[in-house]
Parts: structure tokens; sequence; C-alpha cells
């Protein structure tokens, strides 16, 4: 007897894209504290970027106004060029992806970005009818 | 940094040399480096203080604050520095973790590096750094 599966598809959670730039782009929402400061996270929308092999960069304006200090500079290969960086140890909170406060490396880069390294070990539904990008879990029933 | 000094921290490190030291080193005259090192002394650039034994001599070091400072600011500078500090052989391709002018750790992934430093050292101290062009090179698509 064939059998056949199904998989089942879960919303967790969806947000928006951005539609600061044609055309639209996904976003997602974090929060992004300094360690060792008492001061409350700022809330960031950052551009998914999958062609980012890090977790995440944040702008230099956000950088400058948050007061994160460096901690070094490295190179990293754009579209274009190969330029050099400043690197932040920063405590990123992003509950749906069950993270809360976890130190990691963010990029000094133009604009806030997340990266494959955060994206990876989630499933992810790109849906350009309603621009939305989602966090889905799934689930794959057999069916006599 | 001037060009001396770089020269200084390639041949002594972190360790005190004399006028003489440096000037037989680089074999420049003992007037001239002298010179040099007083007004590298007067920029911050290096760092001075009388010999306990004869108080006619001086002992000099370059100061790690400014060769921090070169790092984190990066460009040919930083570049001179590494050279000078002597990481190009050993770590070329990789990125390191710097504490005192010293390599404590390091890998060719800065994620994982960072990782471990952030672990195990007082974050204040933490300077990371790429040695010539990394083997796992950052990218990113915009």
């Amino acid at each position: 007897m064939s059998r056949k599966e199904k998989l089942l598809i879960q919303i967790q959670i969806s947000w928006e894209f951005s539609h600061e730039e044609e055309p639209p782009f996904p976003v997602i929402e974090a929060w992004l504290a300094q360690i060792g400061k008492k001061q409350p996270p700022t809330m960031i929308t950052a551009k998914v970027d999958t062609g980012f092999n890090g977790f995440l960069a944040v702008s230099n304006d956000l950088a400058r106004k948050s007061g994160l200090k460096p901690y070094g500079r490295v190179p990293i290969a754009t579209a274009t060029d190969v330029v050099e960086v400043p690197i932040y140890r920063v405590l990123l909170t992003q509950p749906e992806l069950g993270l809360n406060e976890k130190q990691v490396t963010a990029l000094g880069v133009m604009r806030n970005l997340v990266g494959r390294r955060l994206l990876e070990g989630s499933s992810w539904l790109m849906d350009f009818s309603s621009n939305k990008l989602s966090l889905v879990s799934t689930k794959t029933f057999s069916m006599p | 940094m001037r060009e001396i000094l770089l020269r200084a921290l390639t041949m002594f490190r972190w360790s005190p040399f004399t006028v003489n030291d440096l000037a037989d080193k680089v074999g420049y005259s003992e007037g001239y480096v002298r010179n040099v090192l007083s007004e590298a002394v007067k920029s911050g650039e290096a760092l001075t203080r009388v010999v306990e034994a004869d108080k006619r001599k001086k002992m000099y070091r370059v100061n790690l604050k400014v060769v921090e400072s070169a790092v984190l600011k990066g460009g040919k500078e930083r570049e001179r520095v590494i050279e000078a500090l002597g990481l190009t052989k050993e770590y070329h391709g990789e990125y390191v973790v710097l504490i005192n002018g010293k390599v404590i750790d390091h890998d060719e992934d800065l994620y994982a590096l960072s990782e471990r430093a952030f672990a195990r050292y007082n974050p204040d101290e933490i300077i990371v750094t790429n040695v010539g062009r990394p083997k796992k090179m950052i990218t990113i698509e915009i």
C-alpha cells in the first residue's frame, strides 16, 4: 500500500515586510541591550539578509546612539567590496527564536541586519503575496 | 605610530629598553633616537621611567594603549602593528584575541572565538582582530 505524506505548517509569528524601500523586504524585530548597562533594551527592526553568514549587524547610527564600544575591527565582504567594520558584543533578545539576552557579536554597518546564524535551525515562510515573513513549525503526517 | 616605535615593538615587544638598546638595533645615532623617543613620550606613543640603579638612565617602552587604539582604528596602521607584533606567520588567515598586547586565543571563526573570549576574560580587556585576509570571511549581501 502506498503512503502519502502531508506537511502541516503552523505559523508562529509573522512580520510585515518593510516598505521603506522598493521592493519591500523581510524584517525581524528584536531587542538589543548593552552588556553591563542597566538600561532598557532597544527594539530594532532588522533586514533579513540571507547572504550574511553572521548573527547580527547594527547600523552605525544605532551603535553611536546606544554608546556601543567596539572590541575589534574586521574585514567583511560585501557585494561589491571588502571593507573593515567595527564589532560589538551585545545582548540580543528574540523570544520567538528562544533568545533571551543572548550575547552575540554584531557588526557595525549601514543598517540593521540579521544573518544566517540567527535564522538557521528554524523554519521560515516567505510569503510574497501578502508580503510577510513568518516563523513556522512543521509536522509531517503519513496518509494511507 | 612612528616607524621607529614599530621597530621597537618588533624587537622588544612590551619589554623596556634604553636609548642605547634601540639605537644599537636600528642602527641610528643615539642622539637621534633620544630625540625621537622624547617626542614619542610627549605624544603618548611611548612611556618612560628612570632606572632606579642609575638615575641618569631612562627606560622606555611602547604604550600599549596606543597600540590597542591603532588595532581598533583599523586600516594600514592596524596592519603595521600586526606585522610589528610578529603575528603574521603564525596566525595568518585567523582572528586573534589580544589582551595586554598578547595573543591569548585564535580561531578561523570570529563567532566561536568571541564566544570563548567573552566567557573566559574581562570584556573590557578583549580586543579581536584579523591577521591577513580571514580564511572564514564574513559576508553580507548588501
